[in-house]
């Protein structure tokens, strides 16, 4: 009786430990859901007079646009070229011994640890130094930069997962090596090539220190915008954009736990 | 040169790094036949059939099958099938896919590809399974699937990597039966690698017992078992107790040999692999060889020592005898009464057949 | 066991090697304009100095790089503190509810962007923002507290926002312990709190110094955070590599404290390395 008394009052300080952190971690975003559909530019608590006035502002501001389709230029190329070069890479660093190896990964795989405003800082200037000025191919290869690692991780661990022997019998069964590529191990790494890309895409979309050293007006993507935003103004419309930024994630995260097992690829679960 | 010779391995050998996985072995394996390499893990039986497969290329030596030098040939152009450990099906396709793909790979029409799918999978009793995904079979099942990939090709040689072991007993036993039922009725050379013993004995034509990258014996099932080529081959093929003795005298077609025990024994001349009396030796007798028998009522007795322990498997019964100076001997009793009529702590004799016992010199290093 | 030499060995060298070389040539341009002369109103550098690096030595900065450390320090505790729970809920709870909640709550933000995470956190510590509001009509307080442009705003966000990260290294400690050795321990008479203290925590420590360590070498970086909540209050060393850049255009300085960032990050991260081998050497694994 006692015991049973005991462990429930256990589990209630638990949950509300729990509980107490969660709320901390999602007071963010639900206060911003809420600001966004809040009519008056000042908050009020509870909400008043709900309205999309501050959405339609936000849809409405030119570089809100500008940055938006600018983001999925960039996006777009810097996702695609990483998967390629990361799913390579992983590829030969799985199945191939040569010399500066190790050099190359160390290389590729230092943006993990190499603060962004550094890297940002260092494509500006070296943009500089060749005299280019802040174009989009500056922007892409610094995204490139900094999303690879996460790409080679995804595909490395789907790689290795494979079984050789698998390899090993198509080889058996009269499989040249292109054939073994196509169609044992591509589509094998569906899943991993997928996952990569994903986080690509997403780190590369959401991406804000190194790009703001490396955009120009021009080439402005729309979290760069947005920054320029806040600085400037403050009425809500920002809380708007959050909004949707907030939901479409979780709802792409939920889709990507689901198809491609996203606890798996963040190695969260023992792999077995 | 190697006429009616499926395969030849000749004077081939392969190490990584430290590791000599084959040294200098030549091998050939007879048109039909189901030859077997057995060894206990790192002797190199794997790299043997990966050697064969083209899987591994040799540092020394040439390989050829059918006749024709292979040696530099890449494995997909050296038409064989080969069955892996875990299958090693593959996961994104079908059945009827995984054994379709060998066909397509060779450019096979879809009509035909169709039919020998069909037959390959009756063959192995799959009919019917085709349009299912490997995971959902039982690894009976897939073990049959690899089977029909591997067969449907018409290989010339077909090779396998203990596919046996990730099956549970019973249907370890079961399959071993089908496995050969289906080489016989195919008739395709087999060569199969596995660890354990009885494996090797229940199917093969021949045996080549390895250790240490070296073939030690190539011979049938009953001859490295009763004709064990050195102490290894002995130990490692069936249970034999290994008892200290010595080589006491050599008399005509025998060979006296006084176990440290105090009983001496006739072991015939060439079953004995000493030749000089005075030489500590083991003398390795089977636990079937052995009987016991009431201490004092023998005179011919081998040893004598103590009841220990009973070990009751079914179609016989393990009696352990602790033997002053021998250490445990293992004597096999038919009868199924053995318990009551040999009680733990029992003094008794044992005595034994010599004409399949054998002598190997003391100092030549017992596997373990 | 190796497959014969692939024939496209090229085809998946090539384009790693070509983006190393690009990246290494922006660092190698970094290091190179850190030893250049700053000529001020214009974009233009002079000869090589060393001159830069000397100017480090000001208090000025100087205090700028020990209030980053002393704001990832506290950042680092107060995450590792939060985040062990959710990590171990996450790994150890058996309501698949609450592991869905929790992996949702706290991974999610890691993809919506620094700038959405930075911003909420405007809106919520405010002076006319959602916790003064609420208070206010709760009617603890009458006058607003003042919570932006504060190191424990700045700290309050950057937990949340290195969150993520500290439960992903954490739940991945967690889970390779064997639940076998904490029911052992149940087994022979310990209760959850010492099966907690005696088993799972010494065998998580692996994870807790590598965590401790990753969030605190994470936030030296930290730049959108402090930027917008700290407005321009508490600087980090990212905004000041920002401002010299870009208020002075003195690249080459803000080369140097670039530099020295990465060079602290490197540091730190070379320790953890020793730290967490050692603890493999002891065999906690």
């Amino acid at each position: 009786m006692r015991r049973a008394t005991r462990r429930r009052l256990w589990r209630l300080s638990a949950g509300a430990v729990l509980g107490a952190i969660l709320l901390y971690l999602t007071i963010p975003s639900l206060v911003v859901i809420m600001a966004a559909f809040n009519d008056k530019a000042i908050l009020s608590f509870p909400p008043q007079n709900p309205s999309l006035r501050w959405f339609v502002k936000a849809y409405n501001y030119d570089d809100f646009r500008k940055g938006f389709y600018n983001g999925l230029l960039v996006t777009g190329w810097a996702s695609a070229i990483a998967l390629a070069v990361g799913t390579t890479f992983a590829y030969a660093i799985d199945r191939f011994s040569f010399r500066g190896k190790a050099t190359l990964e160390t290389i590729l795989l230092s943006p993990l640890v190499i603060p962004h405003f550094t890297v940002g800082l260092a494509f500006l200037i070296l943009a500089a130094q060749l005299n280019v000025t802040r174009t989009f191919s500056l922007v892409v290869v610094t995204h490139v930069v900094l999303v690879l690692p996460f790409v080679l991780r995804c595909v490395y661990v789907s790689l290795k997962n494979i079984d050789t022997a698998l390899e090993r019998a198509a080889v058996s069964l009269g499989a040249p090596p292109l054939a073994v590529l196509l169609r044992i191990d591509l589509p094998l790494l569906a899943p991993g090539l997928a996952g990569g890309w994903l986080f690509a895409a997403i780190l590369s979309f959401n991406e804000f220190t190194a790009s703001l050293f490396v955009t120009g007006q021009r080439t402005q993507t729309l979290p760069v915008a947005m920054y320029t935003y806040i600085r400037e103004y403050a009425d809500p419309s920002l809380a708007a954009i959050s909004a949707v930024f907030i939901v479409a994630t979780a709802m792409i995260l939920v889709l990507a736990d689901r198809f491609l097992g996203l606890k798996r690829l963040l190695a969260i679960e023992a792999g077995r | 040169m190697s006429g009616d010779n499926a395969v030849r391995l000749e004077a081939v050998s392969k190490r990584f790094g430290p590791v000599t996985a084959a040294s200098d072995i030549t091998l050939d394996v007879r048109r039909g036949e189901f030859l077997t390499l057995l060894g206990p893990s790192g002797c190199g039986k794997t790299t043997l059939l990966n050697l064969i497969a083209g899987f591994v290329e040799p540092d020394r030596g040439d390989i050829y099958i059918d006749g024709q030098r292979v040696t530099e040939t890449p494995p997909y152009q050296r038409s064989l099938g080969v069955v892996f450990q875990n299958y090693a099906l593959f996961p994104h396709m079908s059945v009827a896919q995984n054994v379709a793909f060998g066909l397509k790979m060779r450019k096979v029409g879809a009509g035909e590809i169709r039919a020998r799918v069909q037959q390959a999978l009756d063959i192995v009793h799959l009919a019917g399974l085709g349009e299912r995904r490997p995971r959902q079979l039982s690894g009976g099942q897939q073990q049959r699937v690899a089977l029909a990939r591997a067969l449907v090709v018409d290989p010339k040689v077909l090779l396998l990597d203990e596919p046996l072991s990730a099956l549970d007993k019973n249907l370890r036993a079961e399959m071993q039966v089908e496995l050969k039922q289906i080489q016989r009725r195919v008739g395709v050379t087999t060569v199969f690698v596995t660890h354990d013993q009885g494996e090797a004995l229940s199917l093969s034509d021949r045996i080549a017992v390895m250790s240490d990258g070296a073939i030690l014996q190539l011979a049938t099932p009953a001859g490295v078992y009763r004709r064990p080529a050195s102490s290894f081959v002995a130990s490692f093929i069936g249970n034999v107790n290994r008892l200290s003795a010595r080589l006491a005298a050599i008399d005509g077609g025998t060979a006296r040999v006084e176990v440290a025990a105090g009983g001496s024994v006739d072991v015939p001349l060439e079953r004995c692999g000493v030749r000089t009396p005075g030489r500590d030796v083991l003398l390795y007798v089977r636990p079937e060889s052995l009987r016991l028998a009431r201490e004092g009522e023998v005179t011919a007795a081998l040893a004598a020592g103590t009841v220990q322990a009973h070990v009751f498997q079914g179609t016989h019964v393990d009696v352990y005898v602790d033997c002053a100076g021998l250490g445990l001997v293992n004597v096999r009793a038919a009868s199924l009464d053995t318990a009551e009529r040999w009680p733990v702590g029992r003094r008794v004799a044992v005595q034994g057949d010599m004409a399949e016992a054998f002598v190997f010199a003391r100092d030549e290093a017992p596997p373990t | 066991m190796r497959v014969q030499r692939s024939p496209f060995f090229y085809w998946f060298v090539l384009p790693s090697a070509t983006l190393a070389i690009v990246f290494a040539a922006a660092m190698i341009a970094l290091l190179q304009y850190s030893l250049r002369q700053h000529i001020p109103g214009s974009l233009v550098v002079g000869g090589f100095t060393l001159d830069n690096f000397a100017r480090m030595a000001k208090w000025v900065y100087a205090r700028v790089f020990v209030d980053t450390l002393l704001l990832s320090f506290y950042t680092a505790l107060l995450n590792l503190l939060l985040g062990y729970p959710l990590a171990y809920a996450l790994i150890r709870s058996r309501s698949a509810w609450l592991k869905g909640v929790i992996f949702i709550a706290t991974i999610a933000p890691l993809f919506t962007g620094d700038i959405v995470r930075t911003y909420s956190w405007i809106i919520v510590l405010g002076n006319n923002g959602f916790v003064n509001v609420v208070l206010k009509e709760l009617g603890i307080i009458t006058t607003s507290l003042q919570m932006l442009y504060t190191p424990f705003g700045v700290v309050v966000a950057l937990v949340q926002y290195s969150m993520p990260v500290m439960v992903i290294i954490l739940a991945a400690a967690i889970s390779h312990i064997d639940v076998d050795y904490e029911k052992a321990a149940a087994s022979l008479g310990a209760n959850p709190l010492k099966v907690f203290v005696n088993v799972t925590l010494p065998l998580s420590l692996p994870g807790i110094l590598s965590g401790f360590i990753t969030i605190f070498a994470w936030t030296l970086s930290a730049f959108a955070t402090p930027q917008l909540v700290g407005g321009g209050k508490v600087n980090m060393i990212a905004n000041m590599v920002y401002n010299v850049g870009f208020s002075n255009f003195d690249f080459p300085f803000a080369a140097v404290l670039s530099l020295t960032a990465l060079g602290l990050t490197m540091g730190l991260l070379t320790l953890l390395r020793l730290s967490v081998r050692r603890f493999e050497h002891v065999g906690l694994h």
